[in-house]
């Protein structure tokens, strides 16, 4: 009998011990849920302090044996009403966090809760009618080498138990998870839908003339517009190939680089009023340095800047780099790819195209809407 | 042929599937559209002897919804059973049209067969063989392999492969050939053109010359023979599984110099004009050699 009152009293201040210390810890929490129990709401800060105060008084009063009665008796006067509080928001049908353990653990306040907090009634119930238990000191000296090994050992194990059923629950949850989460989406859709018109657009090139969607596609051919970020990396690695092909292609295949520059990059330009539209984006100057080492290192030719990307987001890309491919006519004649390797799949899929002779209907003269969209920074 | 974007959608009425063995690599492909199992017969992969969908490594899912966006998707599990509901299907085109499909399709199947092919090394370069001498052209993509190749099977080659060297242990090559393109220019009649592109190259030869070239208008053709440390190393920047079996890539290309081929490099002009050249200049290094 001592043994098992030594137990309930050690393991009712455990309980409280761990209770009042989480609160602390996330007071904000604490009051929140006395206020969510039915705690007026002026006194609920107040009590949300106090709680956790009063049960690690409680587990205090619990280890020492002059006290352990009328801490088991403080126990049952909390932990009753607590199932009265628990009780209550049952009954009224409120979905309530109870915050027993604070952040370290919380449920919702049901049936689970209130079967835990009576079974902890009824063991400080044990011990203010049985109690108290002698003093631990007494109580271990009583107890054989032995003996104490195998009640340390079983305690690991009831410990180690509970973290394996509480661990398995988890992974049968996430498990359950998984299956019902909706079906992979996929990739995110980028791009316009092929057959519809390429927004139109007119941007300075690295020697500061402007370009047209119609100026690149006056040759007839093809256009693979290849949107670049100079930040990054990809852009930079599949440059040298876009070069070559821009030289090796040029008769079947007219390839440019639409580059993003931010707004800060911004400078105006003299040869815009020259080009009779709107102001479109942007001269590179101050940031020249950077992106001439970039395209004249590999010899890139068609490079046009996008400022802030406005063009990218007319043609619904919002990755670098990307490929897309126009008819002659200056409709999306592809879903746009990515990546380093997706560019290199659409300039060949466009030169395929072309030497089948799929464009060659085509004069080369646009049947484009009238509506000129051009950045909005530019109007 | 029209985009396939604006295709009407072909749904099957159920999901149906190829399955083949090629160099000892099993793919399987399956799709709920009918336009995408005809297009699969022009890959030189499935052009290897069909096998069982359940003894696959390799499984491709080519889906569509709409008939207008399709979905490739590969089993990154290479062939374990999916008993958990994890998914482990890494994507290899995401909604894009039917052509761009197939587009990113096929250098992935390429790829995972040059990965997982045992005994094989897979180097990117077109192969003929000419007057019995096997000749490898690698390069990267769009240099111009392809049109090589067409242009010295117009001047009697036997075709081999526009894409891939596929070699074994012993330095020997395979063929590994799809239909060329009906855009490349060949000369003659259809009849000639078919007759000539339908003599693929069957038996697995050494090669007598490797030629590193890519096109480049207006260049010269000025051949350099390269040592062979060069060529080594030129050679292992082509082959496709060189970063992750570096050790298998060495042995067998070391084993296909061990066959003395001549290796040259040179930029080069239009493909019917350098033919001549390239050929003349390998029977005079090659007569050197002798």
């Amino acid at each position: 009998m001592d043994s098992l009152l030594v137990g309930t009293q050690l393991l009712l201040a455990a309980v409280f011990a761990l209770a009042g210390t989480a609160k602390l810890f996330d007071l904000s929490a604490a009051r929140q849920a006395a206020a969510d129990f039915g705690v007026p709401r002026r006194a609920a800060p107040i009590v949300g302090v106090l709680l956790p105060i009063a049960e690690l008084a409680t587990a205090v009063a619990l280890v020492f044996q002059p006290t352990a009665r009328w801490g088991a008796l403080a126990a049952l006067v909390l932990l009753l009403a607590f199932v009265g509080g628990i009780a209550n928001a049952m009954r009224l049908g409120k979905d309530v966090d109870c915050g027993c353990f604070g952040p370290v653990y919380s449920a919702t306040a049901g049936t689970g809760a209130l079967i835990r907090n009576m079974i902890l009634a009824g063991l400080a119930t044990f011990v203010v009618v049985d109690g108290p238990a002698p003093a631990i000191d007494d109580w271990v000296a009583a107890r054989s080498a032995a003996e104490l090994v195998a009640i340390g050992l079983g305690i690991a194990l009831v410990g180690l138990a509970g973290v394996a059923w509480r661990l398995r629950s988890q992974n049968r949850s996430l498990r359950q998870a998984v299956v019902d989460a909706p079906a992979s989406e996929g990739p995110e859709i980028q791009g316009l839908p092929p057959g519809s018109f390429a927004p139109q657009f007119a941007l300075p090139d690295t020697q500061g003339r402007i370009q047209t969607l119609g100026s690149l596609l006056g040759r007839g051919q093809p256009l693979v517009l290849v949107f670049f970020d100079r930040g990054c990396q990809p852009c930079h690695d599949v440059s040298p190939s876009l070069a070559r092909w821009q030289r090796t292609l040029s008769d079947w295949v007219t390839i440019a680089v639409v580059m993003a520059v931010s707004a800060e990059e911004n400078v105006a330009t003299e040869n815009v009023a020259e080009a009779n539209v709107a102001e479109p984006t942007v001269v590179e100057e101050d940031v020249a340095g950077e992106n001439i080492s970039m395209w004249d290192e590999h010899g890139l030719a068609n490079v046009l800047f996008d400022n802030a990307n406005e063009v990218a987001g007319l043609f619904r890309l919002r990755s670098t780099p990307i490929a897309v491919i126009l008819d002659p006519r200056g409709t999306i004649a592809s879903t746009p790819t990515g990546g380093q390797h997706g560019v290199e799949v659409v300039v060949r899929l466009a030169l395929t195209r072309a030497l089948r002779g799929e464009w060659d209907a085509a004069d080369g003269t646009t049947a484009l809407p009238t509506i000129i969209q051009v950045p909005a920074s530019a109007v | 042929m029209s985009s396939a974007g604006m295709e009407r959608p072909r749904a099957l009425s159920s999901k149906q599937h190829v399955a083949f063995e090629t160099f000892a690599v099993r793919v399987a492909v399956s799709t709920n559209h009918a336009d995408v199992l005809p297009r699969l017969r022009d890959l030189p992969a499935a052009q290897s002897r069909p096998c069982d969908f359940d003894a696959t490594d390799h499984r491709y899912s080519f889906m569509t919804d709409d008939g207008a966006r399709f979905d490739v998707r590969y089993d990154v599990r290479a062939g374990k059973a999916a008993e958990d509901p994890y998914d482990t299907w890494a994507w290899v085109a995401g909604a894009t049209d039917l052509d761009l499909a197939f587009a990113m399709f096929e250098p992935h199947l390429h790829s995972v067969i040059g990965m997982y092919a045992p005994d094989h090394l897979f180097i990117r370069a077109g192969v003929v063989a000419h007057q019995g001498r096997l000749i490898m052209l690698p390069g990267k993509g769009l240099t111009g392999k392809t049109t090589l190749v067409a242009a010295l099977v117009n001047a009697g080659a036997t075709y081999y492969s526009d894409q891939f060297a596929v070699v074994d242990e012993e330095g020997r090559v395979y063929p590994y050939a799809k239909p060329l393109s009906p855009h490349i220019p060949m000369g003659g009649s259809d009849e000639a053109v078919n007759g000539r592109l339908s003599l693929i190259g069957q038996e697995p030869r050494p090669p007598a010359a490797i030629v590193l070239t890519s096109y480049l208008p207006g260049a010269d053709w000025r051949p350099r023979r390269l040592a062979l440390g060069e060529s080594v190393l030129s050679l292992i920047s082509h082959a496709a599984p060189a970063q992750e079996r570096p050790q298998d890539a060495m042995r067998v290309i070391t084993s296909m110099m061990k066959h003395d081929p001549v290796v040259l490099e040179s930029e080069r002009g239009e493909a019917e004009a350098v033919v001549p050249l390239l050929l003349s200049e390998l029977d005079r290094q090659l007569a050197r050699s002798a």
